[in-house]
């Protein structure tokens, strides 16, 4: 190989090697004739430079691959906002009944009364979980969750004659999906500031934009409670109420729903429409990043709003119906099924004391780690106005700002030490309100006895750091860094193509 | 059941370090009027054992039609999966990862994301692909809300040619209320085409772009596709293309008939019909587009490996996201469809390129063999006589009898056909140009039917077209 690189699947391409054989020879041989049913001008010239390999190079490169990423599989992957719990296999053995994997979706939902069971079962739990009157299972991830929130939102006010309701209140520690949501759906976005106070949402700061941008144009406010801070918003009910008050909405991002199962619900601390994560709270794989699945629920005021298709109960069993008012489709099809028949699986594996076991565990790891961490790794906020010490919820954001003050050392060093060390780095800078943050969320499925090797890991990069900070920057066992990202931004080379020279990066400056 | 393994005396132990008496001192800051007083209501937890019989009697209450009696398409295409597609995908460094946002512990899945872009730029003749969108109508979303920005939000109309699938168009409508574009759909000519004087009569200095199906949602192609992208173009619209990729196999690519971007499913590819999801939205675009496009992009770089210079992958672009440009990012994507875009990488590689094309090749001779059958009974036409197509096709029958076939298939475990007007959920989509395929079924073929599948096919649409 001429370059120091990973080898491309393309680059194992030997001329007329046969992969795998998906239909016999028996069937092809008169293939060779149908093309010329369709004109010349259709049909392709140059041949697709697809490789060819045989199975066994396949299954070697990507299980190379595959040893070349990190799962929650493989280990400790405190990734904060993310919710990184054990998936279990239960969920992804029964997910491949061909049932479920072999139904094609133009099959007619009256033969299929099963899946309206499971929809129907499962908007029920959700209901109940939540605490909201109607769950729309369609949603493709918690993103478009929002985005068909901010929707509904919208076309709400519209059917009340009130479009000037333009503003929606985001605080500062919100995740970036909120204010993007937000515009997308054509709302400008007002920031508030909670950094300087306490981290959460108060009536002080929350009347102080309403009066700036006038009660008549707020549209509502998008809250992560826990916030991403790992606080719960304690004046919630206040800021509920005010924004009642004023006419606006309240929008519930449901990240952080992983510290609140059977323990409180965002529908009584008066939410009119959240979204939840799937593959966070339910533990539907991330999948490196999807699928994921984005179910929301609402106050029934809002339910004549929601996309379709939608489950309801009949005399006769359950149907699809479109809400009067709906939004319309969030995508194709019935939501993102497999992970819907997942997250239905892990609700059973693990009934109602089971869902608050993994609620209150969460929160035990993840102050036992700030215990444990906050004396070198300071939080922020572990001290409530009036003094009193402050718990977290199921992760918690420590700060190398002193760390580096004292030794240059910063969040990103110790993430790669982390990473060094053989766990996966805790978000970082994220949110943004935290200087130098490490963003941690441990969830409930991890042993003591691996908290405290984690703990001991990050108290022993803080020694290294103010001893030798260089030799902490050497990372040895990780085969690959220094990964330029600028580089890549200035180079983009993002696909391969024939008689691409191995391991050359494409032209500059596109 | 539940996966948490700290037990008691560790739960108090590490309360006791904590500070704390009991775990309810922990929740000083929940109003005391928010905290349930009550279990949850679901179910008793299941063990594996409940959980299969669970698994089993919902899935006794369905009919259940075999892969080869599904002539049914619509966005989801019933082809197989190999098995080595299901092994890979199914390692769990790959499926318990997270989006790799460090990219030191992420090399492999980095790696096959790059080579899942470079398989469709390859089959969609484009310059540039994301690392995947939800499913294809959102992905054809995404392309529209691109050409917004492309146009900096000058021009507000969308078109769509006729016959592009009715739940792809609804999924764009849904995403334009926000950014306040008006979507129309143009007429099709007698032969369900799109005529060049209708596209230029439409168009105007207030159009964003005009999206093809292709082929389109009947399943036809059109030989002038050239000519009516060459007339988006000189109007300074752009040419958006809802592309079947399996069509890649034997077709020339829409880059070549003039697309400026290109998104579709890559289902086809490696993954499950799975009643409708997760699938896999592609979106690729020429090259002057990519700083519009939304969605995570892998790109190649340089870096330290093994100690000496080499090359690497890492997340590029990021200035275009939400996570960095939060309300002025181009999209507010941040999940996508990772583990069914490696899947759709893995299948590609699996099947090669001669198996890519005899696939695809098959795919199409299977439709062909099925389409001769079919319009040899009498009552039974074309559609559009005379029109070329894929793998389906659209058939007209005798008045109100589309119904009753698609009812009898499914009473001999059959899905046959589906109706181009009626939606998944069973809701009819009426548009201006639903008049002309009033009484029509589209059927589609993949390599999953033969001889004997269609001979049953052909019978049973004798059976009730003939009245027998």
């Amino acid at each position: 190989m001429a370059a120091n690189q990973s080898r491309l699947i393309f680059e194992y391409n030997v001329e007329n090697r046969h992969g795998t054989q998906v239909v016999g020879g028996m069937r092809s041989g008169r293939l060779e004739d149908y093309p010329r049913s369709l004109p010349q001008k259709l049909l392709r010239t140059e041949r697709l430079p697809l490789p060819q390999v045989s199975e066994l190079e396949l299954v070697r490169h990507y299980v190379r691959l595959s040893q070349d990423s990190f799962g929650i599989d493989t280990g400790f992957y405190p990734l904060g906002s993310c919710t990184m719990k054990y998936n279990p296999k239960a969920c992804e053995r029964y997910v491949k009944h061909p049932g479920f994997a072999n139904t094609h979706p133009q099959q007619p939902i009256e033969t299929l009364p099963g899946f309206l069971a499971m929809f129907a079962n499962l908007q029920d739990w959700l209901a109940d979980i939540t605490g909201m009157d109607r769950i729309s299972l369609t949603p493709a991830a918690g993103a478009q969750g929002e985005f068909a929130g901010m929707l509904i939102f919208k076309q709400y006010f519209a059917s009340r004659g009130e479009q000037q309701r333009r503003v929606m209140i985001v605080p500062d520690s919100a995740h970036g999906t909120n204010p993007a949501s937000a515009v997308l759906s054509g709302f400008t976005v007002a920031e508030v500031k909670c950094a300087d106070d306490d981290g959460i949402m108060n009536l002080e700061l929350l009347n102080a934009v309403i009066e700036k941008y006038g009660a008549e144009t707020i549209a509502g406010i998008m809250l992560t409670n826990p916030s991403t801070l790992g606080t719960f918003e304690k004046e919630i009910l206040a800021v509920s109420e005010r924004i009642h008050e004023i006419g606006a909405l309240l929008y519930y991002d449901g990240a952080n729903l992983n510290a609140l199962l059977g323990i409180a619900r965002p529908g009584d601390m008066g939410f009119d429409l959240i979204h939840i994560n799937t593959h966070k709270t339910l533990s539907t794989p991330h999948g490196g990043g999807g699928p994921g699945s984005g179910p929301i629920g609402v106050k029934e005021h809002l339910a004549p709003f929601l996309p379709h298709p939608h489950v309801r109960s009949t005399e006769n069993g359950y149907e699809f119906y479109r809400p009067e008012h709906s939004i319309g489709r969030m995508k194709l099809f019935h939501g993102q099924f497999g992970i819907l028949v997942r997250a239905w699986i892990y609700i059973l594996l693990h009934g109602p004391e089971g869902l608050r076991r993994i609620s209150e565990n969460a929160i035990v790891n993840a102050n036992y780690m700030q215990a444990r961490l906050k004396d070198s790794y300071p939080v922020r906020y572990d001290k409530w106005a009036d003094g009193t010490d402050r718990y977290c919820m199921h992760e918690f954001v420590a700060s190398c700002g002193r760390l580096k003050k004292e030794c240059g050392v910063t969040a990103k060093d110790i993430a790669k030490g982390l990473l060094n060390a053989g766990f996966h780095a805790p978000t970082t800078y994220f949110p943004l309100i935290i200087e130098e943050a490490l963003m941690m969320e441990p969830t409930e499925t991890e042993s003591k006895e691996l908290l405290d090797s984690f703990i001991d890991t990050m108290l022993e990069l803080h020694r290294q750091a103010r001893v030798n900070a260089e030799a902490l920057r050497e990372l040895p066992n990780l085969r690959i860094k220094g990964l330029d990202e600028t580089y890549a931004a200035r180079h983009i080379d993002v696909r391969w193509q024939p008689g691409m020279p191995e391991g050359s990066a494409a032209g500059e400056g596109m | 059941m539940t996966f948490v393994p700290n037990t008691a005396a560790q739960r108090a132990e590490m309360l006791r370090q904590i500070g704390v008496e009991r775990f309810e001192d922990l929740l000083v800051a929940i109003p005391p009027e928010l905290l349930m007083q009550r279990q949850l209501r679901v179910p008793e937890a299941h063990g594996e054992v409940e959980l299969a019989r669970a698994v089993e009697k919902l899935n006794a209450q369905n009919l259940h039609i075999p892969p080869n009696r599904v002539f049914a398409g619509g966005g989801a295409y019933m082809h197989h999966v190999p098995s080595v597609v299901d092994e890979l995908s199914s390692r769990g460094e790959f499926y318990t990862a997270y989006t790799p946002y460090q990219p030191e512990v992420s090399q492999g899945y980095l790696q096959s994301i790059y080579e899942y872009q470079s398989y469709i730029c390859m089959l969609t003749g484009m310059d540039i692909s994301n690392a995947s969108g939800y499913d294809g109508a959102t992905t054809l979303a995404d392309a529209v809300l691109m050409t917004n920005y492309v146009h900096k939000g000058k021009r507000s109309r969308v078109l769509f040619a006729p016959f592009v699938n009715a739940e792809f168009r609804n999924v764009v409508d849904t995403y334009c209320i926000g950014m306040e574009m008006r979507t129309e759909v143009l007429t099709a000519s007698e032969q369900g085409r799109l005529s060049p004087q209708t596209l230029r009569d439409a168009l105007s200095d207030d159009v964003a772009c005009v999206v093809f199906q292709y082929p389109d949602c009947l399943g036809y192609l059109d030989e002038d596709m050239e000519e009516l992208t060459a007339i988006v173009r000189e109007s300074g619209a752009l040419c958006i293309f809802s592309f079947y990729p399996f069509a890649a196999g034997l077709l020339k690519t829409p880059g070549e008939l003039g697309a400026d971007i290109v998104c579709g499913e890559a289902q086809c590819f490696g993954n499950y019909v799975n009643y409708g999801g997760p699938y896999c939205g592609f979106l690729a675009c020429r090259e002057q587009f990519v700083r519009v496009l939304p969605g995570r992009l892998i790109g190649r770089t340089v870096c330290e490996r093994d100690g000496s210079p080499g090359m690497g992958f890492v997340m590029t672009l990021q200035a275009r996201e939400q996570h960095i440009r939060r309300n002025k990012a181009m999209s507010n994507i941040c999940s996508n469809q990772a583990l069914l875009a490696l899947r759709a990488c893995i299948y590609l590689g699996s099947v090669g390129r001669n198996g890519f094309r005899q696939l695809a090749a098959l795919c199409h001779a299977n439709a062909m063999s099925a389409h001769e059958k079919l319009v040899n009974i009498t009552g039974v036409q074309d559609a559009f006589p005379g029109r070329h197509f894929f793998n389906e096709f659209t058939l007209r029958f005798p008045s109100s009898q589309a119904r009753q076939i698609r009812q009898r298939g499914l009473e001999q475990g059959m899905l046959v056909g589906i109706h181009p007007l009626v939606e998944s959920d069973g809701t009819l989509n009426s548009d201006s140009n639903a008049g002309m395929v009033e009484d029509c079924l589209t059927f589609a073929f993949t390599e999953m039917q033969d001889e004997a599948d269609s001979d049953a096919l052909a019978r049973l649409v004798w059976e009730v077209v003939s009245g027998s």
